[in-house]
């Protein structure tokens, strides 16, 4: 079995594991709640896991996956727990709601678990290259690039294969992996997605400091920085940016309108940081390239 | 005859006496080697976060006789199966050197190891640390003197078992 049900203690684990070949293939996530059956979701389909397995989920229960999940070590986990996951060997995301312990008006960590939810990452292979000819034919020369879409519509998986790609091309590639999902060294190590030749992993780096660290000493061409959030990864991205040194970016948003609502980044998209903007959505499955908006286009356009 | 069957009788009694005494020893460096894996753990865990099972499986590399003790705990870690308490019950079982108290000062750390951030990690670590000290400095004290006088009192009777013989 592949995928981060693997990591799942038993039953779950051997009741996905009897899952068809066809739910395999099209599962992307699953979700366990406090008190409710865990539910299997795909592209356009849900259903109950079935099974021995408990039918709904206690606290003890709840918690019991938390620890096997993290290897028995919250320690270990916490910086993720603090943010709201834990990312598992393969890049696989497990989102966790729980109680936030808040201290010094800091999240400390997460206990009393409610709910967990269990993202698959995939490999593309070629979803960049093609992206990249799209792009090539509509005059985009430069190699900074922005994905834009709401959650589930791919960008982790596209940025992936374009990352590959570029890198495989020659470009010097230095991957931000705040999360730990672009590369799936799963936060403590595990077995990684193959991101090209010329590619240097700084797993579990915050963004602003990685970015930082790489341009002081690896010298990229080109840096790929998975989900921008607040004004010092823009700020980062910015410097980056000044520096000559090219950025793929994903942000979440789900249309132009989005994006201007937030003024840091809709000015350094007015500022011409990026070649092309590219959003994506789930009309034709996830990773469906809605639109490309080169930069002239957008200086056309006006402000973005 | 008579005197091969005193050297038999005289080898029998201080083999009997040693293997009386053993399990004080072996307690004794069992409890050694418990009290410098925690103390390992203190950094492994504290410092460089490494996860449980391959924390004990690092700071066992250097004590041979807590080895397989070790390899039933990362066993059933790794079995994904069992939670942290049951795995360190059964790991602290396989290690027939401890004696009942001295696993139970073990087990004080099966409900909260690998269960809160490091510093309080490290916290349960050297309170458990310091009571096996206490339990090792008792056994190396009396533990080892009882072993010193069973070892003496079986060969002892072993020597007047010759002495009645003659």
């Amino acid at each position: 079995m592949s995928g981060p049900w693997q990591y799942l203690p038993n039953p779950w684990r051997q009741e996905i594991a009897q899952l068809s070949e066809e739910t395999h293939r099209t599962l992307e996530e699953i979700r366990f709640r406090l008190g409710r059956p865990v539910l299997l979701y795909g592209p356009d389909w849900i259903e109950a896991l079935a099974g021995d397995g408990p039918r709904s989920l206690d606290g003890p229960q709840m918690e019991r996956i938390l620890a096997v999940l993290v290897d028995h070590s919250i320690y270990a986990r916490v910086d993720e727990l603090r943010q709201g996951y834990v990312t598992l060997p393969g890049g696989h995301r497990v989102g966790v709601a729980g109680r936030a312990v808040v201290a010094n008006g800091r999240v400390e960590t997460v206990n009393q678990v409610y709910g967990l939810n269990m993202r698959r990452a995939r490999a593309v292979p070629e979803a960049g290259a093609h992206l990249l000819r799209r792009l090539a034919g509509l005059g985009v020369r430069g190699g900074s690039l922005l994905l834009l879409s709401p959650p589930r519509c791919g960008k982790t998986t596209l940025l992936r294969d374009l990352c590959r790609t570029l890198s495989d091309r020659g470009v010097r590639t230095v991957v931000i992996d705040e999360r730990s999902e672009i590369a799936g060294l799963g936060g403590v190590g595990g077995p990684g997605f193959d991101l090209g030749l010329h590619t240097d992993v700084l797993d579990g780096w915050p963004k602003p400091d990685g970015i930082a660290v790489a341009l002081r000493v690896l010298s990229p061409d080109l840096l790929i920085v998975d989900e921008l959030g607040p004004d010092a990864d823009v700020a980062a991205v910015r410097q980056a940016r000044y520096g000559g040194v090219d950025v793929v970016a994903t942000i979440h948003a789900g249309s132009m309108a989005d994006l201007a609502m937030r003024p840091g980044l809709a000015e350094l998209v007015d500022a011409g940081a990026f070649d092309a903007l590219v959003l994506l959505s789930r009309r034709l499955g996830p990773g469906t390239v809605e639109r490309v908006w080169p930069r002239t286009a957008l200086a056309e356009d006006g402000r973005a | 005859m008579k005197w091969m069957g005193m050297g038999l009788l005289l080898g029998a009694s201080l083999w009997l006496a040693r293997v009386m005494a053993r399990p004080y020893r072996l307690r004794v460096a069992a409890l050694d080697d418990w009290r410098q894996m925690l103390g390992q753990l203190e950094p492994l865990i504290g410092w460089r976060q490494m996860p449980l099972a391959e924390a004990f499986a690092r700071a066992a590399r250097t004590h041979p006789g807590r080895q397989r003790a070790v390899a039933s705990l990362v066993g059933s870690l790794g079995s994904r199966d069992e939670d942290f308490a049951t795995a360190f019950s059964r790991a602290l079982a396989a290690d027939s050197a401890l004696f009942a108290e001295d696993r139970e000062a073990l087990m004080a750390l099966a409900p909260v190891l690998g269960k809160s951030v490091a510093g309080y990690q490290v916290q349960h670590l050297a309170d458990v640390r310091g009571d096996i000290e206490r339990i090792l400095a008792e056994a190396r004290q009396y533990g080892l003197k009882k072993a010193r006088l069973v070892e003496s009192l079986v060969s002892v009777a072993g020597i007047a078992a010759i002495i009645l013989l003659i």
